[in-house]
């Protein structure tokens, strides 16, 4: 009697243990593809890492046992989706924020969503989560103090770099954050998440514009040229076995994920109008006559066309001997 | 009362039937679509391609700025008519190989196999397997979702696949910009493509409808038509390194607007006018021709290069002495 109820408990607890196991990789499964969020997407892109979309400008989450670290995020209004999502991914405190750059959907959030985290640190830089960035990034910031519709102090990054690149070593993995000094403005960070092999390419990429070349901000064509010849240095190709593997992921500024394909073909794009529009200006050309003639017109899928192409005439005008 | 005895055997019996009971649980918790998906035509293996219409297209490649045929919008063309191909010599362009649409205007047999899901023994998927620089196209039978927007796009695109009687139809989304025509053609990655699948005993054809919303003005169709092969067709597809090809990193060759020193090759060899060699979709119904007649004007001089069958011709034979 006592082995067959032994046995008849094996079989339950291994059928219901069976059922339980299906049941949870259907729902691993379905929040690996994607996190259902009403208001904003997310994507788990490869191993710890996250892309969070829907409010702005993408925003990255890298997660682990020591806690969550964002780039960016986001706009100000966004916070509470913004950590609902998080919370979905992680139930570990937000313990860094990495900012790419000064931009409004980008740094806006940093005082709610840092309040809402734990530095690892101790006073005086605690409670809330600790903010790397490029030096400048604060120093726009801090501009702003006093302002109507500046940044609060309590946004401010904590921890602003002034060399090329700095490192974190967090959730088991090392962090390559890179300056970009003079792309979409002078204070962009690129950032690599080194063992999932991710790259967060911020204001350098957009796939779903042209970048924005901030000059009033210090960004500048060849700048930002140069980052993306950069990014390509930090996203592999899945060479030799290009069948097998797809590279590094690169989450660009805004819309989907690419790969060293998609920032190469955005490179040769930029370069191309570049050198249109430089071309035309030694025709003689004028702005509106370039703009006219529109040397974006073989990408209507990217936005801000008329933008670049104003940008890329008036930094090289500049540029041009007098 | 005998004392507990374990016995090994009957543990391992009781997790088999467990397991027994709880994929069963399993196969009936799935849609009764996927349970449906019963393989109506069997597509496996190696197929050899009969080349007809296509071959100026798949061997040597087509004359540079022949768009003939496709319905290029007027950014479709700009793009095509920028195209340099020594782009494909960027140290960060070698490797990028095709999309699966090489597939369709390639030169290539392919070989078919079904993959069997190991649960319910249904044909899961049908592969088409990759060949020399295109990749092997996986066709999900299984019902499973489109990827989302935010997900990224491969070489491989994502693909779906229904019956639709005797008649694989397959859909393809989530591709990467890629090349149209070797002439300098490219499609976008919001690009998806249908391809349908027929089979006639030994013969099979594939039509391909390509749709891009960026590029082009209405679907660009291509077909193909294989016969069966007792030849083994290879599944190898050939691993790539970058090499040095007179290009360096960070130059990016292309024509600048009314530069493409090749636009007039249509006209100068055959005597078709640019306004059918640049593409659009007009050029792609035979009324066309029509409309062309009056300002076509044959060639003078022999006709040099693809001729008749698409082949350059061979080297002229030199003369025996006294012959």
């Amino acid at each position: 009697m006592q082995q067959l109820t032994r046995a008849a408990a094996q079989r339950a607890v291994t059928v219901a243990l069976s059922i339980v196991m299906l049941a949870g990789l259907g729902a691993i499964s379905a929040h690996a593809a994607e996190t259902g969020n009403a208001d904003l997407d997310v994507l788990h892109v490869r191993n710890n890492v996250y892309v969070i979309a829907g409010d702005g400008e993408n925003i990255a989450a890298q997660v682990g046992i020591d806690g969550v670290v964002l780039v960016n995020a986001g706009t100000a209004a966004g916070t509470d989706r913004l950590l609902a999502a998080v919370k979905k991914i992680s139930p570990l405190p937000i313990r860094y924020i990495i900012d790419t750059n000064a931009d409004a959907d980008a740094v806006g959030g940093n005082a709610n969503v840092a309040a809402a985290g734990i530095t690892l640190f101790h006073a005086p830089i605690g409670p809330g989560a600790s903010i790397v960035s490029y030096d400048t990034v604060l120093a726009r910031m801090a501009a702003t103090r006093g302002q109507p519709g500046g940044f609060p102090d309590s946004g401010w990054p904590t921890d602003a770099y002034l060399v090329n690149r700095t490192t974190l070593y967090i959730n088991g993995e090392p962090i390559e954050i890179y300056h970009e000094p003079a792309a979409h403005t002078d204070g962009d960070s690129v950032v690599l998440f080194r063992s999932d092999d991710v790259v967060f390419a911020g204001g350098v990429m957009d796939k779903t514009a042209f970048p924005l070349i901030d000059l009033a901000n210090g960004g500048s064509i060849q700048g930002e040229i140069d980052a993306l010849n950069h990014l390509l240095t930090l996203a592999d190709p899945p060479t030799p076995l290009i069948y097998e593997y797809v590279g590094t992921a690169v989450v660009p500024d805004h819309g989907r994920v690419c790969d060293q394909w998609e920032v190469v073909d955005y490179r040769d794009m930029v370069v191309k109008v570049r050198d249109t529009v430089a071309y035309m200006m030694r025709q003689h050309m004028t702005l509106r006559q370039i703009e006219a003639a529109n040397p974006a017109r073989a990408y209507p899928q990217y936005k801000a066309a008329d933008m670049f192409i104003e940008a890329v005439y008036r930094d090289l005008s500049a540029k041009k001997p007098k | 009362m005998a004392g507990y005895i374990w016995k090994p055997r009957a543990g391992k019996s009781a997790c088999r039937m467990s397991f027994a009971v709880a994929l069963l649980l399993a196969t009936a918790a799935l849609p009764l679509r996927a349970q449906e998906q019963i393989t109506q035509v069997d597509l496996s293996g190696s197929w050899a391609l009969q080349e007809d219409e296509g071959v100026m297209e798949r061997v040597a490649g087509p004359i540079p700025d022949d768009f003939t045929g496709i319905p290029l919008n007027d950014a479709g063309r700009d793009l095509a008519l920028d195209y340099n191909p020594g782009s494909y010599s960027e140290p960060e362009r070698i490797c990028l190989q095709e999309t699966p649409w090489s597939l369709a205007i390639g030169p290539w047999a392919i070989r078919i196999w079904p993959q069997v899901d190991p649960a319910t023994r249904q044909v899961a998927a049908w592969v088409i397997g990759g060949t020399e620089s295109h990749p092997p196209v996986t066709i999900w039978m299984d019902g499973r979702p489109q990827p989302p927007m935010l997900a990224p796009h491969d070489r491989w695109g994502f693909t779906t696949g229904t019956w639709k009687g005797d008649m694989l139809i397959a859909y393809t989304t989530h591709l990467k910009a890629g090349i149209l025509r070797r002439s300098g053609a490219f499609s976008s990655d919001q690009t998806t493509l249908t391809s349908t699948f027929i089979r006639h005993d030994d013969m099979l054809i594939a039509a391909y409808v390509l749709q891009d919303p960026v590029y082009l003005t209405e679907p660009y169709a291509y077909s193909n038509s294989y016969l069966r092969s007792d030849s083994p067709v290879g599944i190898d597809w050939d691993p790539c390194i970058v090499g040095y090809e007179g290009v360096d990193e960070g130059e990016v060759p292309f024509y600048l607007p009314g530069k493409n020193p090749l636009v007039d090759q249509m006209q100068k060899i055959y005597g078709i006018p640019e306004e059918a060699s640049l593409g659009g979709a007009e050029t792609m119904y035979p009324e066309f021709r029509d409309k062309l007649k009056a300002k076509f004007v044959m060639p003078s001089g022999k006709c040099t290069i693809y001729c008749t069958t698409g082949f350059a011709p061979p080297p002229p034979q030199r003369r025996a002495p006294g012959s």
